[in-house]
């Protein structure tokens, strides 16, 4: 069932709130045509638990953000968010996933 | 692709603002390098947050450094900043002559330092001198109370050279140039970023001509022309770790430099893209241009001018122990004794002395309060309905108000979030865009247009507010072009003199002949809260409507006992000529005032569909009970209440009772600030007072129209029997909160991840701009030039200055405002407290760094105490 699909590279990153306009600025700038965000996500990990939805403070939170792109724009994305995770809070992780549409993913590919 | 918000408890669609994901990079630009702009994001991290000056908002200069603990921040913080958080030893030493440091606490400071954690045993040993025993600690103790002060080896404060000073008065032209919205002749090519403009342009500007020569102007025009590329070319050529080299070219210009990555994004005009790439790699161009031409290595540093404060001599060991002896009252010591006591003494460094200082000025406050807090008597059995509820937000000046309006009657108040719990974008009909009235921290969620269309004379005003507009914009067209000016001044300059004169010299006078023309504008008309998108944008719907008014009577704690007036009371200042009025406005409103999201809780809370689904939901508001949109005016002490015409005919006496006691206690409020401020006349009357009040706000040369949220130093979060026994003179702010009614901890967790998080950013704000006004202030308001609505110039150039201005911290080169660390006070079970801290991280990292001061009781029997969390080193 994978024929016809292209193989690109999913990156997804859990951060905080307060680091979405940078985690955006490189997905931008490392080629991405795009992104999906899911706010207020909560969950336990090295850190301890994280709550949800903060009523008053939309700052604080955490968000699931990812992006898909082609294997070699993803490397300097990669290298980049590497050395954010190591001053900043969050974690990301790195799959293959394959998509029917890659022209949507990788200018490069457009007809 | 929009980002979801999901979330099983809140059914409110997000309407976020598209902008604040859309990405605004110049056009052209292409790609850039993601491990470059990583690093410029991270080196943007030390710079303090700012905002534009129309929608100003408090800040932790330091937010950047909140991850460590705060000794550790300011220690790390000094040397780029060249910031320390203390104020100088001299201004101590006056506040303790003056009874704002108390004795006892400055012993604990001197005993905390020398036996902080970490330092190896033994310790310090008090010393016995001719029979005589004295302690360690009063020794200490004499050497900081020594008059007249010695002088001390003081930090050394940062440095420029006059080189970089060259510079960042070029790149301040520039960067004032592109930024500017509203400029009659718009910087050619900004639409393609800073960079490309920048690099288009700077041939024809005969100052980084003359000060790079040709030969550097031949070389910048060499840079790539993608910024990315450029700002990467020019590390290449600087030695130094790239974080370091980023970090030190922001902090040559943190104004700009935060203006920059926000470019001119606000309202419809995007006309200049952020493009703090190409902003860092002009100035790093400049620099290294200098540089090649001085023969130097860029980054080698450039011997700066001598400090001409820095004090000539500086007192020795043995000088400071002579004079500590004396004091004691040992006249001749011998040398062995007085190298003993200059050991001591060598135990707090010279450095360190002013930190000793601060945390006692800091401990003196919080201690008073504490101690004034625990002799609050048991809560009274209430029996009678309240007169009315009046709902204030947590602001410090809301405590005046409150508690002279208490002594008037049968009244209740609460202290709340002054935008009401409402996370809404305000449009007024007409106008071009919504803007967010709730704090930075949330995102708006809706928009709520405050129309005029439901009132028959709407088309008549909106011909006579054409004729105005129109008249006004001919005339500043006419003060600007080149030509017409002239004309202009020859053939109305008369009328302005006429005017200037009426506005110097009778300035209530003016501010009434104002009014009157505004009323003669609007006559008869009237405003309403569209919440149902009736105009045909935004609206909130049934179901949300229904939600935040759970949330917002939850949080607030009213769910029953409700008075038949509810009247809710944002707050904001009334005056003029001040381009840092948002300042004075409601912090909880993004430096707004806080009337309009008043208006829209009331209009939410009176509903009857809404009130249905509340009295499902449990909380069941009487028929009896109507809710009141009002707002305090802190220039004026006035309180205006909204809708009055809506308020049905059964409640109009109770309200116009409540209404001429507001007036009283706004008068009596008036009497008690102008003890304060700074020219008011001595013993005045409350109506007196009122009076000058009302004259101050209006006159447009008064740099202190009113004090703001000077002295602001704790948050108490408890119920108001707590509290309402003591003055606490506008300087705590009040969250009502009764630990009973929130079971599960959510409530407390909403107050502290909120309205806890903006008044630390206040009480930080203020601190910083006090102890560091050269750096975290905004110098002084004659100064001041303002630039596009991004701020102020304090003279004719350099950076755009944070924080806030001289005016609102200090007085004849004296701090009115006494700085330190936020004090939280909660009621509530220590268990309760514990698990919201382990559950938040930002909690765990303010109170476990020391930022601010967290201190408990589980309830009225119980003592207060410090509620200690362990730090830890990673958050995930």
């Amino acid at each position: 069932m994978r024929s016809g699909l292209t193989l690109m590279t999913r990156i997804e990153v859990v951060v905080g709130r307060e680091d979405e306009r940078l985690v955006l600025d490189l997905f931008e700038h490392a080629g991405a045509t795009g992104f999906t965000s899911v706010s207020n996500v909560s969950g336990a990990g090295h850190g301890g638990y994280h709550e949800g939805r903060l009523p008053f403070n939309d700052r604080d939170g955490l968000l699931l953000m990812f992006t898909v792109l082609s294997p070699d724009q993803a490397d300097p994305l990669i290298e980049a968010l590497r050395n954010l995770f190591e001053n900043r809070p969050g974690v990301m992780f790195v799959t293959d996933a394959y998509v029917s549409r890659p022209a949507y993913f990788d200018q490069a590919l457009a007809p | 692709m929009n980002p979801t918000g999901t979330d099983s408890e809140s059914a409110i669609d997000l309407d976020v603002d598209p902008d604040s994901r859309r990405p605004n990079t110049p056009a052209g630009a292409g790609r850039g390098d993601p491990s470059l702009r990583l690093e410029l994001g991270l080196a943007l991290r030390s710079l303090p947050p700012t905002w534009p000056l129309r929608t100003f908002v408090a800040a932790n200069p330091l937010a950047g450094f909140e991850d460590r603990a705060l000794p550790d921040a300011l220690a790390e913080a000094a040397e780029p900043t060249g910031a320390y958080g203390v104020l100088a030893e001299r201004e101590y030493l006056d506040l303790f002559a003056a009874g704002m440091i108390d004795e006892d606490a400055l012993r604990r400071a001197v005993h905390a330092a020398v036996r902080a954690p970490g330092v190896e045993p033994p310790g310090p040993h008090d010393l016995v001198i001719d029979g005589t025993h004295l302690s360690w600690v009063d020794l200490i103790v004499a050497d900081l109370l020594a008059r007249p002060p010695l002088a001390v080896a003081t930090a050394p404060r940062r440095q420029v050279s006059s080189t970089e000073r060259a510079i960042d008065e070029a790149m301040s032209r520039w960067a004032a140039a592109y930024l500017d919205p509203h400029a009659t002749w718009p910087m050619p090519h900004r639409a393609r970023g800073f960079w490309a403009a920048w690099c288009r342009l700077v041939v024809h500007d005969p100052t980084v001509r003359a000060l790079v020569g040709d030969t550097g102007l031949a070389a910048i025009a060499q840079l790539p022309a993608a910024p990315d590329d450029a700002l990467h070319a020019l590390l290449g050529r600087v030695e130094g770790a790239r974080g370091d080299v980023l970090r030190g070219q922001l902090q040559h210009l943190p104004g700009w430099s935060m203006a920059m990555a926000r470019g001119a994004r606000e309202g419809v005009d995007l006309g200049a893209p952020a493009d703090l790439v190409g902003f860092v790699a002009a100035r790093l161009a400049l620099a290294v241009a200098t540089a090649e031409r001085d023969g130097r290595a860029p980054t080698a540093a450039v011997s700066p001018e001598p400090d001409a404060d820095a004090p000539q001599a500086v007192a020795s060991q043995g000088d400071r122990a002579r004079l500590v002896l004396h004091h004691v009252g040992i006249a001749t010591p011998d040398g062995a004794t007085q190298e003993a006591v200059a050991r001591l003494l060598a135990l707090v460094p010279s450095q360190r002395r002013a930190h000793v200082w601060q945390e006692a000025l800091e401990a003196t406050a919080h201690e008073r309060l504490l101690a004034r807090l625990a002799t609050s008597p048991a809560p009274p059995i209430r029996s009678a309905r309240s007169d009315a509820h009046l709902v204030c937000c947590i602001d410090p000046r809301s405590e005046g108000l409150r508690r002279h309006l208490e002594a008037r009657g049968n009244y209740t108040t609460i202290g709340f979030a002054g935008f009401f719990g409402l996370p809404v974008r305000i449009q007024r009909d007409g106008a071009p865009t919504a803007e967010p009235s709730c704090p930075v921290l949330v995102d708006p969620r809706a928009i709520v247009v405050e129309t005029d269309r439901f009132d028959p004379h709407w088309s008549r005003r909106q011909a006579r507010e054409a004729v105005a507009n129109n008249t006004l914009d001919a005339v500043h067209d006419a003060k600007v072009a080149p030509m017409s000016a002239f004309a202009l001044a020859e053939a109305g300059g008369w009328i302005s003199g006429v005017a200037l004169a009426t506005r110097t010299f009778r300035p209530t006078a003016w501010r009434r002949a104002r009014r009157r023309v505004d009323r003669h504008l609007a006559a008869g008309i009237t405003t309403r809260m569209d919440l149902d998108g009736s105009a045909g944008l935004g609206g909130i719907g049934l179901e949300d409507q229904v939600l935040l008014a759970e949330s917002i009577l939850r949080t607030m704690g009213l769910t029953e006992g409700f008075a038949p007036l509810v009247v809710l009371c944002g707050h904001g200042s009334h005056h003029t000529n001040n381009p840092f009025r948002a300042a004075n406005d409601c912090g909880a409103c993004g430096g707004r005032r806080g009337g309009v999201n008043a208006r829209v809780a009331a209009d939410v809370l009176n509903r009857f569909a809404v009130r249905e689904a509340l009295s499902a939901a449990g909380i069941s508001i009487p028929a009896d009970t109507w809710f009141v949109a009002a707002e305090h005016d802190t220039a004026s002490d006035r309180v205006h209440v909204f809708d009055v015409d809506r308020v049905p005919l059964t409640h109009r006496a109770g309200l116009a009772a409540l209404q001429a006691d507001l007036a009283h206690a706004g008068a009596a409020l008036a009497a008690e600030r102008c003890g304060e401020l700074p020219g008011a006349p001595a013993a005045l009357t409350p109506v007196e007072a009122a009076a000058h009040v009302r004259e101050r706000a209006a006159d447009w040369a008064q740099v202190v129209p009113e004090w703001g949220l000077m002295g602001n130093h704790a948050l108490v979060i408890a119920p108001r029997w707590v509290t309402r026994p003591h003055d606490l003179g506008r300087r705590v702010f009040l969250h009502d909160y009764e630990a009973a009614q929130d079971p599960d901890g959510r409530v407390l967790t909403t107050i502290l991840t909120g309205p806890m998080v903006v008044a630390h950013w206040i009480c930080s704000q203020y601190r910083f701009s006090t102890t560091d006004p050269e750096v975290f202030g905004a110098g002084a308001k004659p100064l001041h030039n303002v630039v596009a609505g991004l701020g102020v110039l304090e003279g004719a150039g350099g950076d755009l200055r944070l924080g806030l201005p001289l005016e609102s911290v200090r007085w004849q080169g004296r701090p009115v405002h006494l700085p330190g660390r936020l004090l939280v006070v909660i009621q509530a079970p220590p268990e309760r407290v514990d698990r919201i801290l382990r559950e938040n991280p930002v909690l765990h990292r303010l109170v476990g760094g020391g930022w601010v001061r967290l201190v408990t009781r589980s309830g009225p029997d119980a003592e207060w105490h410090d509620h200690r969390v362990s730090t830890t080193e990673e958050e995930h």
